[in-house]
């Protein structure tokens, strides 16, 4: 009975066959391996699932295994089953992912995912198009799209190459896997040519210039990074000296600033400027102020660097004032405006003015102070406009237009040549040899007083006649009348007619006497003169005797 | 009489050790059953991505000691049937405590074994799990029917006649303690136990066995409380009563349906025997390729 049931068993066995004997269904990968004479394709006798079975198919996983390189060269990985599960049906995933697959070390594959990397999913970077050698892939039957295999720790399997092959592909020598930029582990030391001085505050691009392509899709700009003139600093800077001072610019520039130039050791002479004098002995910052172009640097006057001492006193020149007229990069003194060029402008050097100091004229208008602003613009050439009035405006009104030169001349101040007829009293005869001091007097103030000069005689001339012919005009005064008798010829009496101008007509032997045996000269209060009145006219009275001539003489004074 | 007392304590030992042994092992594996409850109730597909899948999977070490031990309990489960078809070994014990052993591990084996399979039955193991179930299950429906049959305490058949005997001493032992005539115990009997008519079919019969003991407590409560006011006697009277009562309806029932349970008894060894044959050849097939493949669990 019971060996029935065996049979029955048996051949139950029989017909549901041994291929049942598997746990369930292969993947379809691996479904050409399934029946029972396949068993041993995977499974070896003893060995649970043999690695070695697995590799025999899994060529590319033996290679890197044996290349030691991957997650399966690790000893812990060494088991298939321990994560690709079979046996659980056609579409199964084959990969058990120990504490799932966005949890998985990626440090067990020889690369950490850092940074960025840390935060992507598996197939950002696992796809086909970042297999190097796909070929491989496909040539193992894998599916390029699902397989882990064919990526390699190079960045640019996966990253564009965004310096477009000009530098290292290994790109975490500049770059973190943080961010692309700024390239934190990048340092210009580093290279061939460190920065130093402002090139450190210069933005990459200002040397790094954009360059255009059309590799990328998103991005068609790159930064030029090799081929650089560097040697040069004309590669980068525009030479603001046209190549006049050759292309070593650091022989004068260094790279703190443009305008931190070492002095030293440039040579001016090369400039359009060439220092020679003074200009030789002052430091450059004095012409070139520091943070100053040199460039704007205007040199053709003077006064681009000068400051104008003399305030514009020359501006009005055709020159403009250029300081070179009168001095040169030798030094202020001497100046070169000799009485020649003086005598060019519209006040001459003449006479008196020849043999004047400069700063008598052109005196320092602040005395004491620190500026001393000399004198150079005058408001017009007239000699009042340096010379004081010694006349106090007595003669003002003879000065017109020609002012002091109507009277005195530049060659000496006695040499007078004034129309004294102007004044109403021409100078005649005996007056006109007359020197002016003898008429015009100084004053108390010591000056010569043309003013108030009386045009009567005895107002210059002494009465020599003890008041005889003194007349009243007027109320007391009495008033001289000299021009009835004399003329400025001489002192003679030359208008005076004894018969005509005298009560007593002189006729006969009166014509032959001399004057003094009737005019005899007297003298009282220590002046001695000529009595001319009054006379008697009596013949007795000269005839006679002399006390009655007294008596009459001294009445006729008193 | 003395030999039989003798009897009695020895399976009482037995029975201390089988009672321990199901505590222990139902500790264990509800132990197992419960902390590896997530894992189990993953769907198939999704086990292998389960933490726990490493250990508690088949080939697992846990997942494997469950199925070494449940296959070591099947194989023991054996030991019964040689002891029962090897004449020389009849005196290595009583058959029935043989039984109970064999029982124990047909509860605890199975078990194991479908903690072993972590719920994932495909294949020809399928087969062999099925059958496994089959043969456990049956192996309950046999004891059920073993049970119909009375036995000694060494588990040999008691002889109809000596049944009947013994049912004519308990009527005695009744109306000798309480007093109830032969037709009042009958129809009390009937209460308990309804009358099965055999010859509507083995199958009805059966089914009218497991209805009539399943509502057998419901029977005992209602006619404790009717001979309670009918007789006017206390509960525990009428407990003591009904003990014998039960012991004499379940008697009279066991020899009414003698044929009947025979017979079943007879198809059930068609049920039980091929698929346990079924098992044991699959699993051992199943065992040998795994040993072959190499998982040797500790070994």
């Amino acid at each position: 009975m019971d060996l029935r049931y065996g049979l029955f068993a048996l051949l139950s066995f029989w017909s549901t066959g041994f291929s049942q004997l598997s746990p369930g269904d292969l993947h379809q990968s691996h479904a050409q391996l399934e029946g029972l004479k396949n068993c041993s394709e995977c499974h070896g006798i003893g060995q649970k699932i043999a690695a070695d079975n697995c590799l025999k198919c899994h060529r590319v996983l033996k290679e890197r295994i044996d290349e030691n390189i991957g997650l399966h060269s690790n000893a812990a990985y060494r088991e298939c089953e321990k994560c690709h599960v079979e046996h659980h049906g056609r579409d199964f995933d084959l990969i058990y992912w120990e504490n799932g697959q966005e949890n998985f070390n990626h440090q067990l594959t020889g690369f950490v995912l850092e940074g960025k990397h840390a935060q992507l999913k598996c197939r950002d970077c696992h796809q086909a198009k970042h297999i190097i050698q796909i070929e491989t892939i496909t040539r193992a039957k894998k599916n390029p799209d699902k397989t882990f295999l064919g990526l390699v720790s190079r960045c640019n399997t996966c990253h564009f190459d965004e310096h477009r092959g000009q530098l290292s592909l290994f790109c975490q020598n500049c770059h973190t896997f943080q961010k692309w930029k700024p390239a934190e582990f990048f340092t210009h030391s580093n290279t061939r040519y460190p920065l130093t001085g402002k090139h450190t505050l210069v933005s990459c691009v200002k040397c790094h210039f954009p360059l255009t392509d059309g590799q990328a899709d998103n991005d068609k700009t790159y930064l030029k990074m090799t081929g650089l003139t560097y040697n040069n600093c004309s590669g980068c800077h525009n030479d603001i000296h046209k190549n006049k001072f050759g292309q070593n610019c650091a022989k004068c520039h260094n790279t703190t600033g443009w305008t931190n130039y070492e002095s030293d050791s440039f040579d001016h002479s090369m400039t359009r400027y060439p220092l020679n004098g003074k200009h030789r002995e002052v430091t450059c910052k004095k012409c070139h102020l520091p943070g100053k172009s040199l460039a704007s640097l205007r040199f053709n006057r003077c006064l681009d660097c000068h400051d104008d001492y003399h305030k514009g006193q020359f501006t009005h020149r055709p020159t403009q004032g250029d300081c070179q007229e009168c001095h040169t990069v030798y030094g202020y003194k001497p100046v070169l405006f000799t009485i020649e060029k003086h005598n060019q402008i519209s006040f001459k050097l003449e006479g008196g003015h020849l043999a004047t100091p400069c700063n008598r004229c052109h005196y320092k208008l602040k005395e004491g102070t620190s500026f001393e602003l000399v004198k150079f613009s005058f408001p017009s050439t007239n000699c009042i406009d340096c010379h004081s009035d010694p006349h106090k405006g007595s003669v003002t009104k003879y000065m017109d237009e020609v002012g002091c030169s109507g009277c005195h001349d530049v060659q000496s101040w006695q040499v007078i040549t004034f129309d004294h007829s102007r004044t109403g009293f021409p100078l005649e005869l005996k007056h006109a040899k007359a020197p002016c001091q003898s008429c015009h007097k100084k004053s108390s103030e010591n000056f010569i007083l043309f003013t108030h000069t009386a045009k009567n005689c005895e107002n210059c001339h002494q009465d020599p006649h003890y008041n005889q012919f003194a007349t009243s005009s007027g109320g007391n005064k009495k008033s001289q009348t000299c021009e009835k008798c004399h003329t400025p010829r001489d002192w003679k009496a030359e208008r005076f007619n004894h018969d005509i101008h005298a009560l007593f007509k002189l006729e006969g032997a009166h014509e032959r006497i001399s004057c003094n045996k009737c005019h005899p000269t007297e003298t009282k209060s220590n002046i001695t003169f000529v009595r001319y009145k009054p006379i008697p006219s009596n013949c007795i009275d000269c005839h006679g005797k002399s006390l009655k001539q007294e008596k009459i003489g001294d009445a006729k004074i008193n | 009489m003395k030999s039989s007392t003798t009897e009695s304590r020895k399976t009482s030992l037995l029975d201390v050790i089988l009672i321990i042994l199901y505590l222990v092992s139902f500790s264990i594996y509800v132990y197992f059953l419960i902390t590896g409850t997530d894992f189990y109730s993953t769907s198939l597909r999704e086990q292998p991505h389960h933490p726990d899948y490493r250990s508690l999977r088949p080939a697992g070490m846990i997942g494997h000691a469950f199925g070494v031990i449940g296959s070591a309990m099947m194989i023991f489960m054996l030991l019964y049937s040689i002891r029962k078809r090897i004449r020389r070994l009849q005196n290595l014990g009583y058959l029935s405590s043989w039984l109970r052993v064999h029982i124990y591990f047909g509860i605890i084996g199975p078990l194991l074994i479908i903690l072993h399979s972590s719920f994932k039955v495909q294949g020809l193991i399928a087969v062999s799990f099925w059958s496994m179930i089959a043969v456990a299950l049956s192996g309950i429906l046999g004891r059920y029917l073993y049970k119909q049959i009375p036995r000694t305490i060494a588990g040999q058949e008691i002889d109809f006649k000596e049944l009947e005997q013994m049912n004519q001493n308990l009527a005695q032992e009744i109306y000798n303690k309480f007093r109830i005539e032969p037709k009042q115990l009958e129809s009390i009997e009937a209460s308990i136990f309804p009358p099965i008519r055999p010859e509507k079919g083995l199958i009805f019969a059966f089914l009218s066995m497991i209805f009539n003991d399943a509502l057998k407590p419901i029977r005992s409560y209602r006619l404790r409380k009717h001979l309670i006011k009918k007789l006017n006697l206390s509960f525990q009277e009428v407990s003591q009563m009904l003990i014998t009562i039960k012991r004499k309806a379940m008697l009279q029932r066991r020899i009414s349906m003698w044929n009947a349970i025979h017979q079943l008894f007879h198809y059930w060894h068609v049920i039980h025997k091929p698929f346990a044959i079924i098992m044991y050849i699959i699993m051992l097939i199943h065992i040998l390729v795994a040993v072959y493949v190499g998982y040797f669990w500790i070994f």
